[in-house]
């Protein structure tokens, strides 16, 4: 039978690893975000050999044009504001 | 040979790719993609809307397009008055448009078909120079629509970069269905008094640039400024005129300026993580306009790309905006009084404040090189400050098919 001491002894300890793996995991994910964020700025020349991942559909604005077609009569129907990826198409007049 | 010419149009393509460069563009003469879109709002509006496009380069340095639209919209929408009114002359317009709801003035049933078709015409001046012409209509029961937009892209002699410049032309004419006609902005509803149709022109204008920050980056940032003259009213919407327990005594049509100018900063970056190849992609765009709208947008999606290229895209997309000026969900006034008026005034819920927010996903899958699925599911979820319906709900469901011959 545990006494109130060591059960409190217990949860403290558990808690502590449990910080401990927190703020593990945390920093971790810093680094990684950090990472990440450092490859997006890091400007560099880039070599016709080397344009394999920029040709992909993946990286072109907008990746999906038939997507984005759809979100914009979505949203300009919805939301007071419209624009800023492209002119032209015409208008309607949705609900 | 197939995978050696690939390689070969990798090794010559833009940095900047717009689309048609690349590697599956350059082999391929045609693309076409085919759409179906179902959009359903919890108890208001349901669109069906299929899309189909095709794409053929016509010569070494021509590109033709033409994108043909058709849409069925159905359902209940907010006519501007209060939950309360029991007023259900609003927005009766007879024929197949929009007809009084029946439970409440606040709802009203409409059924509207669209039609659109869009050609675009793209011509490589020089290696570096590509010029877009586009031409677009769309009819509705209510509304046509035209538009003419010329856009160019130029790009640094290393390709780094590309600098666009758009303009577009847009006239519209609005109308109510079958009538042919407007109401008189700002008069009761019960007087039926109409005017003819509106007419609107609207000039937009895009300057942007592109850049490749590095081997896995390009960001974009865009500027955009619109002016638009003529008539801005909702000829179906309404707004009403309440007591000061916010009973409705009377309706009036509602009332807009006859010009808005409206400008937007847009930037945008795509990236792909090393290891594992997933497309990080994240767009900001403030807006402002001179109806004192200012919006913020955020839109984030996170691309897992599995070996075999089929990819799954969770995204999330955060709007939120202040209301314009003249926007007010009811007037108040003595019963049996004559309103004095502000100049300008609507109910319309998309006027009001709002924060918006869409959660979901497309999972994309390849058939070969030349031939994709995409499905795509969402949830939109909007609420508003004053407005009557103080939320709306939307499901969207998209599924795609790309082809390349």
């Amino acid at each position: 039978m545990i006494t109130a001491l060591q059960l409190a002894k217990s949860v403290l300890l558990t808690n502590v690893v449990i910080m401990k793996k927190l703020t593990l995991i945390c920093m971790l994910l810093m680094v990684s975000g950090c990472g990440t964020l450092g490859n997006m700025t890091v400007k560099e020349d880039v070599k016709p050999w080397e344009k394999d991942v920029l040709a992909t559909d993946t990286m072109q604005f907008p990746r999906d044009p038939m997507q984005a077609y759809l979100d914009d009569h979505i949203y300009f129907s919805k939301e007071a504001s419209t624009g800023g990826s492209g002119v032209g198409g015409g208008g309607c007049g949705c609900n | 040979m197939k995978s050696i010419r690939n390689k070969l149009s990798l090794a010559t393509c833009s940095l900047l790719t717009t689309g048609n460069a690349s590697a599956e563009a350059i082999e391929n003469a045609w693309e076409t993609d085919a759409s179906y879109l179902y959009y359903s709002e919890v108890d208001r509006v349901t669109v069906n809307k299929l899309v189909g496009a095709a794409k053929g380069f016509v010569s070494a340095r021509d590109t033709a397009s033409i994108k043909v639209v058709f849409d069925s919209m159905s359902g209940a929408t907010p006519t501007g008055a209060v939950k309360s009114s029991s007023l259900t002359y609003s927005g009766a317009s007879g024929g197949s448009g929009i007809t009084p709801s029946g439970e409440s003035g606040a709802l009203s049933d409409f059924d509207d078909t669209r039609v659109g078709v869009a050609l675009d015409w793209a011509h490589e001046h020089t290696r570096t120079l590509t010029v877009n012409y586009n031409g677009a209509f769309s009819v509705e029961n209510d509304w046509r629509s035209f538009s003419v937009a010329a856009t160019a892209n130029k790009e640094n002699s290393s390709r780094s970069l590309r600098w666009t410049l758009g303009i577009a032309g847009t006239y519209d004419e609005i109308f109510r269905v079958n009538g042919n006609n407007t109401p008189e902005p700002l008069t009761r509803v019960e007087d039926q008094r109409f005017l003819g149709e509106g007419e609107r022109t609207t000039t937009d204008v895009i300057a942007g640039l592109t850049s490749v920050i590095n081997r896995r980056t390009t960001a974009q940032l865009n500027l955009s400024f619109g002016i638009a003259n003529g008539y801005m009213t909702d000829p179906y919407k309404v707004f009403s005129i309440v007591d000061a327990n916010g009973v409705e005594w009377d309706q009036y049509f509602e009332g807009r300026p006859d010009s808005r100018t409206r400008w937007s900063i847009t930037a945008k970056l795509n990236h792909m993580t090393f290891p594992g190849n997933n497309g990080i992609h994240l767009t900001y765009r403030y807006y402002s306009d001179d109806w004192d709208i200012k919006s913020h947008t955020l839109d984030y999606a996170h691309r897992f790309i599995f070996g075999n290229a089929d990819y799954l895209e969770p995204r999330i997309r955060l709007y939120t905006q202040n209301k314009a000026e003249f926007y007010q969900n009811a007037f108040s006034a003595a019963p049996g009084s004559t309103p004095i008026l502000p100049e300008f005034l609507s109910a319309d819920y998309r006027l009001d404040d709002m924060s918006s927010g869409t959660v979901g996903m497309t999972y994309g899958v390849r058939f070969g090189p030349n031939a994709d699925l995409r499905t795509r599911l969402e949830y939109l979820y909007q609420t508003f400050e004053n407005s009557t319906f103080d939320t709306n709900k939307a499901l969207i469901f998209n599924i795609s098919y790309g082809k390349r011959f």
